[in-house]
């Protein structure tokens, strides 16, 4: 079966795949998905014909089952991706995998906290964290608890006095 | 740095490569998003198989990432629709943008990971799967497959004559990077369906027609043999309902129409390994032969006189030098003993007799250059039928002697009267 001689040479077939007649995302590979997006399609088309539509074309019942058949079918699906882009938004693959790789690098590194091994760095960013806490409003800080809190007069902030 | 420093930046990297592939994606989605469609993107026809934008967004990521294979299947499919479009818009540019998809999916194609990837894909929608044969057999078809499209479009304007449109196409096949059977197999489709009308115009006498379709085909792929060879068939079958004395212009427009064909299909390297092609040649060849000596033959008969007696003779070397060339132009290709070969010798004989007439009321100068051409095709005659006798001794000899005569004549300062 040549995919891209499945209609009349006068239709490009990039625009009547499977999944777009079906309106099925292509990364969907779940049997009991395909078949309840393809149903909602069908009742969409139903309802409105002209909700689901193909270059100003409404797409007809017996396409949206041609394409569910071939949606179904593992091999002419696999056939119908070389016609979709590739998902455009990212899978969720990739995150996943850098999820579990992070969680076996912690747990690699034991039960233990990890060791502070050179607090330099932080004294810097401590002690602007303390001026900023010192000039701002009487709010909460982040760093240092609640107004309530924190120093009074004179040793507190100047709004505070 | 420690091992579990080296592994915190690698770490750091991935995540870093995974947010730049995350707002390629969605910088690319938007470049696809279909100018009319609006929402989050989860139907695929938000999403359109190509926009000009896209396009130009796809081809600067390939610059800096040219081994990105999802780039890759993105700029295939975004270039051949965009190609099919222009195609079905009369627009020239499509030309060009046929030959760019056709290079990424080249790509595509010679890439193991793409495949491995379409496996992986397989056995999550079929869970368990191991055969994988019939995806190697689409991976080693698939620019067949595309080309298919090609062929398919160079019938449909071969239909309506639109003979410059599907040259493109002819063009796209024939460079195509493909096998040669793989070719063969799509100008044999060609040739099928631009012909399939052939034998039932056949059946109804309709040379004419026929002929006209095989000719479109010709006019497209010159050189393809089983055309060349259907041509020669036609025009064959044509002649064998002619008679030489009442449809004689007809003959004459046939041999017109089918002599550029039959001299691609004498000297086409194929012919060797085509019998029936060779026989189809040959049998044209000798139904032209035929028709012309007979024809030549009536008028020598005649032996009229005066202007009536002229015009014979003129006729009479028309029909013999026209079955002579198609003799000539059909029979090397023959088995010795061919008949092409025995017609072939007799328009020979003809055109000999009529040339030796000629040289009678003419200069010894004039008559020496008759001669001449009369004992050259002759010696053809006798390579065409070399153990026919009679030639030499009924015709090439006699002609050889007036030969020596006109030339001693030359020889002593005769130069005007009779060359006999």
């Amino acid at each position: 079966m040549n995919v891209w001689r499945r209609g009349p040479l006068s239709r490009n077939p990039y625009y009547h795949t499977a999944f777009r007649l079906a309106r099925v995302p292509r990364e969907t590979t779940d049997r009991t998905l395909i078949v309840e997006l393809v149903s909602q399609t069908r009742q969409l088309a139903e309802a409105v014909p002209d909700a689901h539509s193909i270059r100003g074309k409404p797409v007809a019942d017996s396409e949206i089952n041609r394409a569910e058949l071939v949606l179904l079918d593992p091999r002419q699906r696999i056939l119908e991706e070389l016609l979709e882009h590739p998902e455009s938004l990212p899978a969720a693959s990739p995150w996943e995998a850098l999820g579990r790789e992070a969680l076996e690098m912690m747990e690699a590194g034991g039960s233990t906290p990890l060791k502070l091994t050179n607090p330099k760095p932080f004294a810097r960013w401590i002690s602007q964290c303390y001026g900023r806490s010192l000039c701002a409003p009487a709010d909460a800080g982040l760093l240092f608890g609640a107004a309530e809190l924190e120093l009074p007069p004179p040793w507190g902030r100047p709004g505070t006095r | 740095m420690t091992s579990s420093t080296h592994a915190t930046t690698g770490l750091a990297k991935k995540v870093l490569a995974v947010l730049e592939q995350g707002r390629l994606d969605h910088e690319l989605g938007a470049a696809l998003r279909s100018s009319d469609k609006s929402g989050p993107g989860h139907d695929p026809g938000d999403i359109a198989p190509y926009t000009e934008r896209g396009i130009a967004e796809l081809e600067r990521l390939h610059k800096t990432d040219p081994e990105n294979l999802r780039l890759i299947h993105h700029l295939a499919i975004a270039h051949h629709s965009r190609a099919w479009d222009w195609e079905l818009a009369g627009d020239a540019r499509a030309a060009n943008e046929w030959k760019v998809a056709l290079d990424f999916w080249r790509k595509l194609q010679t890439s193991g990971d793409f495949w491995r990837e379409l496996k992986r894909k397989y056995q999550s929608c079929a869970p368990g799967a191991v055969d994988f044969a019939w995806l190697d057999e689409t991976r080693a078809g698939l620019l067949e497959q595309l080309l298919d499209v090609h062929a398919d479009f160079i019938c449909s304007y071969a239909e309506t004559g639109a003979l410059d449109r599907a040259r493109v196409h002819v063009g796209i096949v024939r460079k195509a990077m493909i096998p040669p059977a793989a070719r063969g197999r799509l100008l044999g489709k060609v040739f099928q369906v631009i012909t399939s009308a052939v034998p039932e115009a056949r059946a109804r006498h309709a040379y004419d027609s026929a002929l006209t379709v095989v000719e479109r085909f010709l006019k497209l792929f010159p050189d393809y043999l089983p055309a060349l060879r259907l041509e020669a068939e036609v025009c064959a079958q044509w002649l064998a309902g002619l008679s030489y004395a009442d449809d004689w212009d007809l003959i004459v427009s046939i041999a017109g129409r089918g002599r550029p064909w039959a001299e691609a299909q004498a000297v086409h390297n194929g012919l060797v390994d085509e019998p029936l092609a060779r026989e189809a040649l040959h049998d044209l060849g000798f139904r032209f032969a035929m028709l012309a000596d007979n024809r030549g033959s009536s008028f020598l008969s005649a032996r009229r006189r005066g202007e009536q007696g002229r015009v014979s003779r003129d006729q009479a070397a028309f029909a013999f030098m026209l079955g002579l060339e198609w003799g000539r132009l059909t029979y090397k290709t023959s088995s010795p003993g061919a008949a092409v070969r025995d017609r072939f010798a007799e328009c020979v004989k003809g055109r000999a007799v009529l040339l030796r007439e000629l040289a009678q009321g003419v200069s010894p100068q004039e008559a020496i250059k008759l001669c001449k051409e009369a004992i050259s095709i002759l010696h053809e005659a006798e390579a065409a039928i070399p153990g026919d006798a009679g030639i030499r001794e009924d015709f090439l000899a006699p002609i050889e002697e007036q030969l020596s005569t006109l030339e001693d004549l030359v020889g002593l300062g005769f130069s005007s009267g009779g060359g006999s």
